[in-house]
């Protein structure tokens, strides 16, 4: 695996691929194919569109390879190609701000209701199905930011880029990436906090926030 | 330190971003003041949820796809390969013709199993033994003689031109002769499991035959009905990727029911389509239309992608139905033919020319 082994190693990879060597790019997408895919997935929401847009955004690494700067980080090329295709997607989509987002996981959504349902206090935070209750409510917060607020947690609290990486993969400033993931997460907190154990605003906890 | 200044500090102080010496002084201030400590605790509580949210796998067959739908070189940008289609679809084709007669079906699919155990003789070599190949089998001749009462198109063509990627149908009066043909000016050049010389002995065949390619859309010497299907709203690239990488698994399940074998097969390259399959794009590369030649099976797939589609882009954007008009999917589809209306025997039975235009 070219991660593994090093840069050196991803570096003769993308090398024969830009001879035609598709095996090499086999490495290249088995080696990337889950972070992207999770990037793609986190942001849009949509199992099937991550699924084609994932696709999409190695067959386009593939096309465009030339246009790669040997010696620039490969990874940030990627993701920067994988944003353009979530934003367009997400342009298409044109849902406004207000919206939740439609998920095609629809059978899991109708299971636990809708986001306007208050926290179910009856799930004891200690046990697992409640934790995993809690991603799911967490997953849906992040669906239902904006998208520029949505990116920024996903590419840093959830992909774990650097600032720099995620400042050049969205184009924007530093500056910019910080402080749209700070109210992204303020607003989230506004919104988990009551739901999330070990802290004091938690309902059943010793002080309200 | 005022509590509102340290909020602040707070997001820097998850992210590991402060000095050692400000975190002290913001630690320090969170050990004394209640609210604060609240404050940060309920964030970081939150934060870490964020963080431990378990990452979506990817399907499992997402690096096959991608490989499978891999242009030869880099260079010829968005080109997408349909060999490993017209290899399925040959197959498919070459096991749906009922009035074949038996030997001729044996041989050719022989033909095919000798080619696509052969990657690496796609070369003019691998001309020669198909040519041998098709001198002495008996069937052979009979098929090029029946090319001329048959259905253009039809057999007549494909069958000596098992091995070929994607190439033109032939008109009738070179039916007789056994061509590579490239499918024209986009020819996709062989794909990611072919060895480099297959795209060249397209071309290599063309001038070892001699025969001219056939233009696109005068197939058989006469036009051929097109139904014309308009996506709108749709990004082409993702349309035209998802639409033939659907197609692509549909045809090898298919092919591998009819117990040919999904993968050599697709490698050996056997193109058995009756008409040139391909991705028209414009002037930029982008993708404008997929000309595909389908099966009634394979025509009702494509509708199901094209309507599933259509139907989740309405519920997302909250709209009713998105205003792309219904064609038609009447098996004889007349509908929007493109070119006058030939009669349906001039079509290769059982396989209908369809495009699919992106607005």
């Amino acid at each position: 695996m070219s991660r593994e082994t090093g840069s050196e190693s991803e570096t003769d990879l993308i090398r024969r691929c830009r001879d035609g060597d598709a095996d090499a790019f086999g490495s290249i997408v088995a080696s990337y194919q889950s972070r992207i895919f999770a990037t793609v997935f986190r942001i849009l929401g949509s199992a099937e569109d991550a699924r084609d847009l994932a696709q999409e955004t190695f067959l386009r690494a593939w096309s465009r390879l030339e246009t790669f700067r040997e010696g620039a980080r490969f990874s940030t090329w990627l993701y920067t190609i994988a944003l353009n295709l979530t934003r367009s997607e997400l342009r298409k989509r044109k849902v406004r701000k207000d919206i939740r987002p439609v998920s095609l996981d629809a059978a899991r959504e109708a299971d636990e209701g809708t986001n306007a349902d208050p926290p179910d206090p009856g799930i004891a935070p200690e046990e697992a199905a409640g934790r995993r209750e809690l991603y799911e409510r967490a997953r849906r917060e992040i669906e239902a930011l904006d998208p520029d607020s949505r990116e920024v947690v996903v590419l840093r609290d959830m992909q774990e880029l650097s600032y720099d990486e995620i400042a050049t993969v969205l184009g924007v400033p530093v500056g910019t990436v910080r402080s749209r993931l700070h109210r992204a997460r303020e607003d989230l907190c506004r919104r988990l906090s009551p739901l999330v154990p070990g802290s004091r605003t938690a309902r059943g906890g010793e002080g309200a926030a | 330190m005022s509590c509102d200044a340290i909020r602040e500090r707070y997001h820097d102080l998850l992210d590991g971003e402060l000095a050692a010496g400000e975190e002290r002084e913001l630690r320090a201030h969170l050990e004394t003041c209640a609210s604060c400590r609240e404050s940060f605790e309920a964030l970081a509580a939150v934060v870490d949820v964020i963080r431990e949210i378990p990452a979506p796998e990817p399907p499992p067959d997402l690096a096959r796809t991608v490989l499978s739908r891999l242009p030869q070189k880099p260079r010829f940008g968005r080109l997408l390969w349909l060999a490993p289609l017209a290899a399925a679809a040959g197959l498919l084709l070459l096991a749906s013709l009922a009035p074949r007669p038996e030997p001729a079906v044996r041989e050719s699919t022989e033909t095919a199993r000798v080619r696509s155990e052969a990657p690496g003789a796609r070369s003019p070599g691998a001309l020669e033994e198909r040519k041998d190949h098709a001198d002495s089998a008996p069937g052979e001749p009979e098929i090029a003689d029946d090319g001329a009462t048959e259905a253009p198109g039809l057999a007549a063509p494909a069958e000596p031109t098992l091995g070929a990627p994607a190439p033109d149908p032939r008109p009738k009066a070179a039916a007789g002769d056994a061509s590579l043909k490239a499918a024209g000016p986009g020819a996709p050049p062989a794909g990611s499991a072919a060895p480099p010389g297959a795209p060249r002995a397209a071309p290599a065949a063309e001038s070892e035959r001699g025969a001219p390619p056939a233009a696109k859309g005068e197939e058989w010497g006469s036009p051929v009905p097109t139904e014309v299907i308009r996506i709108r709203g749709e990004d082409p690239d993702t349309m035209a990727g998802v639409l033939l990488a659907e197609l692509e698994h549909f045809r090898s399940r298919a092919a591998t029911e009819e117990g040919k074998g999904a993968g050599p097969a697709r490698r050996g390259g056997a193109d058995r389509t009756a008409c040139d399959e391909e991705v028209l794009k414009d002037r930029r590369g982008a993708p404008r239309a997929l000309v595909l030649c389908v099966t009634p099976e394979e025509f009702r797939f494509v509708r199901t992608i094209l309507d599933a589609r259509r139907a989740r882009e309405a519920r997302a954007t909250g709209s009713t139905a998105a205003p792309a008009p219904p064609p038609a999917d009447a098996p004889d589809g007349k509908s929007r033919a493109r070119d006058g209306g030939a009669p349906d025997g001039e079509r290769p039975p059982g396989r209908r020319r369809i495009e699919i235009r992106f607005d």
